[in-house]
């Protein structure tokens, strides 16, 4: 981008942090600088409201493409900076925001012309920078690509079903595919089933391919009917919670003792027991393989409360910890210890052994400190508590990343609730680790939301910024393809090259640093843009 | 492919010392691949070597290049110059490509940064696997697709042989048996009944223990 | 030239990080570098800061389980010890070189990490 069509827009902050003097030291440093800044806007208050409307006519009479924003930190916290680009429809590399970091008590550090050198100094520098990393940019295109208006979402459970049926009300075509030969109906109400009307339902189906990106994906659906191709702007993955498909099964083949059952079956195995006089011990065991959440504490206590009626057993709940974020379960809790149940609160992993009759379990108790045994003539555990015998093949076909419990979402801060390493693809429920019935729905709607947000922008605007790899340098070793988080990366056949996706690519560079022949690189964020801003 | 990986930095370093003019070649192919010589690898050898000459008061010059491959001579045309107004060259190529090289400049001094390994499978990124001992006679064919010379540690064609326990190797627990393997596939595809059949004693002129190796085409020769 | 520290931030947490640090000890040598991500940093420019005479390279990011780009951290951190292994083995003081993870409030702990490196390097350069 050349020197001329580059504005620059310093904010004082209603003269706060810059001084008139301070303004004035710094301009007249620019223009006589190696970087002969032309257009030079000064502002006082740039997060207004009427700064838009007189900025619009400067950047215009002034024939401004690109922007450098000086202004404080705050600014760009809360935004400012995408604001203005959206309301000038500039695109986002034309845009540069230099946070001036401003120190406090620096009222005291003015010299006697009433000017802070040490800020006059970094303002400059920082300017200088952006205008070294603005004129070495190329202008970048927009590419404009149709958001396919349809939905597609995996899983006819509760997560499912309440997405499904949020983006039917939404207005938006969608499609609902299910491996079981009917929709559950386990957590949700009635009505909900019916209010499906409008979506496309596929039972005992299942997605066995996947391919493009956000926007524009390309699903291939095995229904009994026979395959079945949708194209879809985004994805949702309810699929369930990765757990033992026969948790009895699995259980007593693991322990090797029909004395280990799963939870939802204690009551019924409890009452099986032949009567004998003396009182037995009972135990329920959580977090096995990996901790787990609300809807099992709630499990385990409703199972203690059952079976610990006075004298009727000695109930010992083994728990890491009991997740009672929800008033009726601290309630809950309270009562259960009110009837004597013991919850041995442990740490580490715990270890069940087989007994001629019954089982043991040992754990590091957490208030003994201590690795105790205990005696139990028959023990519930929580099959959300095991891992997943295998991995979800969902995984494999869309390329989204199983966390070590085998559950859908990397357990990033950054992806809750409900986003996915793929951009366009979704996941709410089991299949994340949620199974509270009340948070399933919850994140069904925002699951549901974030679809909605997606597609009611019928096209998506998107810069050419995204990684390009130069087919002489590139060996297709596969490294970016293996490497990149985002699945934008594939393989160009014709060509014997790797490219990346417009719409896919974070533009966040990784590819680029790993490609082995310096092949790659990002437009906005060259090795020249990125040294130059030392 | 072939693969290599880089020298000890040390090891590379005392053999470039004494030369006031150094240049740095780089190979775009398997060298690359492999993350052992491309021209990152180039760079980053460069750096270190300049930091660690500034840190040592040894005064050199560095010049850097990377060409698609160091095997066929018309790759060198770019950089002959560079070669010829170097004192030395450290090639990052593998093997075949500093010996060719030098062989090209005839009295230039070539030193390798690299040591070549085996013929192997990317299995992922970052790990590579040795599938082929370039024995000259592919016997893949009886053994299921699973190379007794090159997966076994003793090369055998009868085996297995007593160390193998639990499906791995007695010289390294890490290594699979190569026998266990190919049984399991020789079961998988139908075939233990030609496992039966004795191998007779190989003949292995056919590959390095016959020679230096040379192919000529005939139909293809100018 | 006077001997400073390359801060190298990704954009999406450090950076922000490093907007709030105040004092005049902690913004004195220290040129401040955007990224988009760690995962973008490499070893060559690395190498080629501190061949332009830069005392120390201090590259930040996210916590490693949260990068908002997944393994951007994660390889950040591997080329990070691949250098400081480089820097051994040439002879080169590796404390010239670190990564430390945080997010966007931690300025504390920039802060922290600036001082440490700035007190190693008095140590070691001479």
């Amino acid at each position: 981008m050349n020197r001329e069509s580059i504005g620059v827009i310093i904010c004082s902050c209603s003269g706060r942090n810059l001084g008139k003097q301070e303004i004035d030291s710094i301009t007249q440093r620019l223009s006589f600088a190696e970087s002969g800044i032309r257009n030079m806007i000064i502002e006082t208050a740039l997060c207004g409201e009427d700064t838009l409307k007189s900025l619009r006519n400067e950047v215009e009479k002034k024939g401004i493409s690109s922007l450098i924003i000086a202004g404080c930190g705050a600014a760009r916290i809360s935004g400012v900076t995408e604001k203005i680009a959206d309301a000038l429809s500039f695109a986002p590399s034309s845009i540069l925001g230099v946070p001036l970091f401003y120190s406090e008590g620096a009222e005291s550090e003015k010299n006697k012309l009433g000017i802070n050198e040490a800020r006059v100094d970094k303002a400059v520098r920082g300017i200088s920078r952006g205008m070294n990393v603005l004129t070495s940019q190329e202008p970048l295109e927009i590419e404009e690509i149709p958001v396919v208006q349809r939905a597609l979402v995996i899983g006819g459970g509760a997560a499912g079903i309440y997405t499904a049926d949020a983006l039917n009300r939404f207005g938006h075509e969608t499609v609902l595919v299910e491996k079981k030969d009917s929709l559950s109906d386990y957590g949700i109400d009635e009505k909900k089933l019916k209010d499906l009307e409008g979506v496309i339902i596929h039972t005992g189906s299942s997605l066995v391919s996947l391919e493009g990106s956000k926007g524009n994906f390309s699903a291939c659906v095995k229904t009994p009917g026979g395959l079945e191709e949708y194209q879809a702007g985004a994805v949702v993955i309810a699929s369930g919670a990765p757990v033992p498909a026969d948790p009895k099964k699995y259980l007593q083949n693991r322990f090797g003792s029909s004395s280990a059952v799963p939870l939802f079956s204690l009551a019924t195995a409890y009452s099986g027991l032949p009567r004998i006089p003396s009182l037995r011990r009972i135990g329920i065991l959580l977090d096995l393989d990996r901790d787990e959440g609300r809807a099992s504490t709630q499990m385990a206590l409703h199972a203690a409360q059952e079976i610990q009626k006075p004298n009727a057993a000695e109930v010992f709940l083994f728990l890491r910890d009991a997740r009672v974020g929800s008033l009726h379960l601290e309630e809950l809790y309270d009562a259960v210890r009110d009837m004597g149940v013991t919850i041995v609160k442990y740490s580490g992993e715990a270890k069940i052994s087989s007994l001629e009759t019954g089982l043991q379990v040992t754990v590091q108790d957490d208030g003994l400190g201590v690795l105790t045994d205990y005696t139990c003539d028959l023990l519930g555990i929580s099959p959300f508590g095991c891992a997943a015998e295998e991995d979800d093949p969902l995984s494999e076909i869309t390329g989204v990343h199983l966390d070590d419990y085998g559950q859908f979402q990397d357990n990033n801060i950054q992806l809750m609730p409900v986003e996915t390493n793929i951009p366009g693809i979704f996941t709410a429920g089991g299949g994340r680790g949620e199974v509270y019935s009340p948070k399933v729905k919850q994140e069904a709607l925002a699951a549901a939301g974030e679809v909605h947000f997606l597609l009611k922008n019928k096209t998506l605007h998107l810069e050419r910024s995204e990684a390009q790899v130069d087919p002489d340098k590139c060996i297709l070793c596969l490294t970016c393809i293996r490497c990149c988080p985002h699945g934008a990366m594939h393989v160009n056949r014709e060509d014997g090259v790797a490219e990346c996706s417009t719409a896919a690519c974070q533009r966040c560079g990784i590819c680029a640093g790993e490609c082995p022949a310096k092949a790659i690189s990002l437009p906005v964020w060259t090795d020249e843009i990125v040294l130059n801003q030392l | 492919m072939i693969t290599a990986v880089q020298k000890p930095f040390d090891e590379i370093y005392r053999t470039i010392q004494g030369y006031k003019k150094l240049l740095i070649l780089g190979c775009g192919t398997c060298v690359t691949v492999c993350m052992a010589g491309g021209e990152k690898e180039v760079g980053v050898l460069a750096s270190t070597i300049r930091l660690a000459n500034q840190k040592n008061g040894v005064d050199m010059e560095i010049l850097e290049d990377t060409i698609e491959r160091q095997c066929d001579k018309e790759f060198f045309d770019d950089v002959k110059d560079k070669i010829q107004e170097a004192d030395a060259v450290l090639s990052t190529a593998c093997g075949v490509g500093v010996q060719y090289c030098s062989e090209l400049f005839q009295g230039k001094r070539v030193i390798p940064a690299l040591n070549t390994k085996f013929y192997g499978t990317n299995l992922d990124v970052g790990v590579w696997s040795e599938r082929c001992a370039g024995c000259g006679d592919c016997v893949l064919e009886k053994f299921g697709g699973i190379c007794p010379i090159a997966r076994c540690s003793k090369s055998l064609l009868n085996g297995p042989c007593g160390g193998s326990q639990d499906g791995k190797c007695e010289v390294d627990p890490e290594i699979d048996c190569a026998w266990q393997l190919i049984f399991d596939r020789m079961k998988e595809l139908n075939m233990l009944d030609r496992l039966e059949e004795n191998e007779p004693i190989k003949d292995w002129s056919t590959g390095r223990d016959g020679g230096p190796g040379k192919i000529v085409r005939e139909d293809m020769t100018l | 030239m006077e001997k400073k520290i390359a801060l190298y931030c990704c954009e999406n947490s450090a950076y922000k990080a490093a907007a709030c640090l105040t004092g005049p000890e902690l913004q004195k040598g220290i040129e401040i570098i955007k990224l988009p991500c760690t995962g973008k940093m490499e070893i060559n420019l690395i190498l080629k800061t501190l061949e332009q005479g830069y005392a120390g390279v201090l590259v930040a990011g996210c916590p490693i389980d949260n990068c908002k780009y997944i393994r951007g951290s994660s390889r950040a951190e591997k080329r990070i010890e691949k250098t400081r292994e480089l820097l051994k083995a040439a002879g080169i003081p590796e404390q010239r070189v670190r990564m430390e993870f945080l997010s966007s409030v931690d300025s504390h702990k920039l802060a922290g990490a600036i001082k440490e490196m700035k007190q190693e390097l008095e140590g070691v350069m001479s």
